[in-house]
């Protein structure tokens, strides 16, 4: 057995994993298990695969050191056949390997009879693959947008590798990866990768197979599974290059092809627009391409951008890419320094955050719309495009909105259904699984700020991707504005959790949760309510139970009764304002009153005291 | 029509009923009084002295109930009773009475009684206030201490809940 550890920057391909655990899949290195460790050297959790040991070492290796000698006769049966039974394996279980190169084949024993594919699943699909292994459309992307492909594109690699196998050394070695992509855009794959190299007579027909650039054209399993049976194949269709009757001259190149300009013109933005706006290129695309469609496709494109000036689609950036599509269709989606094929987006946006910490590019691709463009303009219906049409639309609507489970996290979490959350509160803890994400909060509650929040936006979105009850009303409060209530909801929706997934007692989440709870509690007007919570508090937070204290937090009947009181102590309060104005009047009002009343009250006096004088003067 | 400026005549034969009965009042006045001056003219000169505090009093005072011209008659009477007893009992000649107007311990009687009134119709209004407001104040008590008690469990909060509704009069010069 021996391990491999993922490096935790990477996205992996756990559903790969999942096909493969535990299968006796022929031709592949048979994974025993997989799951997260702890790595002491990585300073946090990390994923790690084990594989049985294929004891014979790298084949590339024992060529190099001469321990192992082919000669053509052997070659397809000890060599092609495992590899073409390996694809077949991977495609059985409805999966792409996108590994296959010289390197990542494997003697499985000593006596170097046994010929396996080593690990696919612990970096995203055609990641570490060289450039050559790639074809045409997807070496053009960054390793992380290669995409999952097809069953055409492992073929593809088959057929590059077999290539390397056959000859025991690479034959395009020497050449710089850009020009060998050239060579291939202006000969074919073929041609650029066996042209030169002294290979059998008898492996040049399957290898022309493998290696077309036309998907429809190319060689599928049973093709190569009847020619290693000795059936004749039927010869292979040659669609010719397109290439153009004269030179496009630009910056001293010379381009034949469009697919070249498009090349060149994606990799020198800072004048492609010259090219884009100027009529010479509609003139070379409809005289030397003769091409109309993609002349009438840049004329467009440089239209609609003047009538959306002020507009994302009206840059110089969005006509570049467009117009790039539109001179190569089968090209990956390229914007700024972001490249990848459509099928591939969801690793490529994963891989930039990981390594940026931010996805400023993918999400503008997504904003502006550029996904649905490449489609609009692809020539041929391929059998998964609508689906992934649909998936972009989906992720365009979560980018719309900014609320705590939306936004771009939820994008990196939906399109990556095997991401870890990327919170920085549990990012050391490899949290791939919704089921593991609480107690991962509950053992970063000792080394958190106990003042933050145990949520944020990526333990949102990582919850609402992958938790599959519904959880809009919690995100709801968890979204307001008021912080009383974003803390309801963020009580809510992990106490929603604890209780839906069954999870056991959570003391550190409880308590971080329960010291957050003060703007809560305050949310009651009841005095004696608010201080009866506080005191019941600290035994919930030792029962480690996130629903209780939900339910103390937030009681239906409490808030009713509290609610009432309030209603009753206002009506309360409001007749005792009123009997107060009542009694202290108006201040002048009971001044006149009060003066009015001295006034009478000395003239009666005054008068009656003048009767008694007069009356007593009388009786004298 | 007519013309700004102008002040219309009113018909002739036609006076305003105020000056007719103004009139009239002034004749019967003016008859009574020579009456009285023809029966008992040391009483009417000591009357018209002796109370010219209680006229000024009816002059100063503009209010309808004319309180301060009571309250200074009332004393000022009682002040000048003795001396008109004195006039009317033994020396019933315009001289006696032209002799206690001229002798100041009498006029000083007469009107320090009136002072006295006029004293009192001052003093005793803001006793009187000063009275009412305590009993207010008392009243006012019990209920303010509910709302206290009703602060101290409920929260300030309530006077902002309470300041919404209607509930009546509202002390202008306590809003100031």
């Amino acid at each position: 057995m021996y391990a491999l550890v993922c490096t935790p920057g990477l996205p992996t391909r756990i559903y790969v994993m999942l096909s493969v655990r535990g299968e006796e899949l022929e031709g592949l290195v048979p994974l025993a298990e997989w799951d997260t460790v702890d790595g002491p050297l990585l300073g946090q959790q990390t994923m790690v695969l084990i594989y049985e040991r294929p004891k014979g070492g790298r084949i590339m290796d024992a060529i190099e050191s001469g321990a192992h000698n082919l000669n053509e006769y052997e070659f397809p049966r000890r060599i092609m056949d495992p590899l073409v039974r390996a694809v077949k394996s991977m495609s059985s279980v409805d999966r792409t390997h996108r590994a296959i190169r010289p390197s990542n084949v494997f003697f499985m024993d000593d006596a170097m009879q046994m010929v396996v594919l080593g690990d696919c699943a612990t970096s995203p699909p055609g990641f570490d693959q060289p450039m050559m292994f790639e074809p045409i459309d997807r070496s053009m992307t960054s390793p992380g947008g290669r995409g999952v492909g097809t069953l055409a594109d492992d073929i593809y690699a088959l057929g590059a590798t077999l290539a390397v196998l056959m000859l025991g050394y690479n034959p395009v070695g020497r050449i710089s990866d850009e020009d060998l992509l050239t060579l291939k855009m202006e000969q074919g794959s073929y041609a650029a990768i066996c042209g030169n190299a002294r290979l059998p007579i008898a492996l040049l027909e399957p290898l022309r197979g493998m290696l077309t650039d036309t998907i429809v054209a190319r060689w599928g399993l049973e093709e190569l599974t009847g020619w290693l049976e000795g059936q004749k194949q039927p010869s292979l269709k040659q669609i010719p290059v397109v290439r153009a009757d004269f030179p496009y001259l630009f910056e001293g190149n010379s381009f034949y092809s469009p697919r070249t300009l498009s090349r060149y013109l994606s990799r020198h933005r800072k004048t492609a627009m010259q090219v884009i706006t100027y009529d010479n290129l509609i003139d070379w695309l409809r005289k030397g391409v003769e091409d109309a469609n993609r002349a009438d496709g840049i004329i467009a494109t440089v239209k609609t951008a003047a009538m959306h000036k002020d507009e994302p689609q009206g840059t110089d950036e969005f006509v570049i890419a467009k117009a790039c599509m539109v001179l190569d269709s089968q090209a990956p989606i390229r914007y700024k320094s972001f490249t990848f094929m459509p099928d591939g987006f969801a690793a490529a946006l994963a891989v930039e955050f990981l390594h940026r910490g931010e996805a400023k590019i993918p999400l503008e691709i997504l904003k502006i719309g550029l996904p649905q463009i490449w489609y609009s303009l692809q020539r041929s219906v391929f059998d998964s495009a609508s689906l992934q049409q649909e998936e972009y639309s989906t992720l365009t609507g979560y980018l719309s909105l900014d609320d705590p489970g939306f936004g771009f996290e939820r994008c990196l979490y939906e399109s990556n259904p095997t991401l870890p959350c990327q919170s920085e509160i549990i990012t050391k803890d490899y949290v791939y699984q919704v089921g593991d994400l609480l107690p991962a909060i509950d053992a970063a509650s000792n080394r958190s700020d106990p003042k933050t929040k145990p949520m944020d936006g990526h333990i949102a979105a990582f919850i609402a991707a992958r938790f599959e009850e519904d959880i809009h009303p919690h995100l709801k409060a968890l979204a307001a504005p008021v912080e009383e209530t974003a803390t309801i909801g963020m009580l809510s929706l992990l106490a929603f959790l604890q209780w839906k997934l069954r999870i056991t007692a959570l003391y550190g989440l409880s308590s971080w949760v329960g010291g957050l709870l003060g703007p809560a509690i305050n949310t009651y007007h009841s005095r004696t309510t608010r201080q009866d919570i506080e005191k019941e508090i600290p035994s919930l937070v030792r029962k480690g139970s996130l629903p209780e204290l939900f339910d103390l937090i937030d009681n239906a009947e409490n808030r009713k009764s509290d609610a009432e009181g309030f209603e009753e102590a206002a009506r309360e309060y409001a007749e005792a304002e009123y009997e107060v104005r009542e009694i202290e009047d108006t201040g002048s009002e009971r001044q006149s009153k009060a003066e009015k009343k001295g006034k009478h009250t000395a003239t009666v006096i005054s008068v009656v005291m003048s009767m008694i004088v007069a009356s007593i003067l009388l009786i004298i | 029509m007519t013309e700004p400026g102008n002040i219309p005549s009113l018909p002739e034969g036609e006076l305003p009923a105020s000056s007719g009965a103004g009139l009239q009042f002034l004749i019967w006045g003016m008859v009574f009084f020579g009456v009285f001056l023809w029966i008992s003219m040391p009483t009417v000169v000591l009357v018209i002295f002796g109370l010219l505090p209680t006229i000024v009093a009816w002059v100063v005072d503009r209010s309808e109930q004319k309180y301060a011209m009571w309250c200074v008659f009332g004393m000022n009477f009682s002040g000048l009773l003795p001396f008109l007893m004195d006039i009317w009992f033994k020396d019933h000649t315009t001289d006696a009475a032209i002799a206690i107007l001229t002798n100041v311990f009498d006029l000083m009687v007469i009107y320090s009684a009136a002072a006295f009134g006029w004293m009192l119709y001052l003093s005793l209004p803001p006793v009187i206030t000063t009275f009412l407001t305590v009993i207010s104040d008392r009243r006012v008590t019990v209920p303010k201490g509910n709302q206290q008690t009703i602060l101290e469990e409920w929260g300030e909060g309530m006077i902002q809940v309470v300041g919404t509704l209607d509930i009546g009069p509202k002390d202008e010069d306590a809003a100031t």
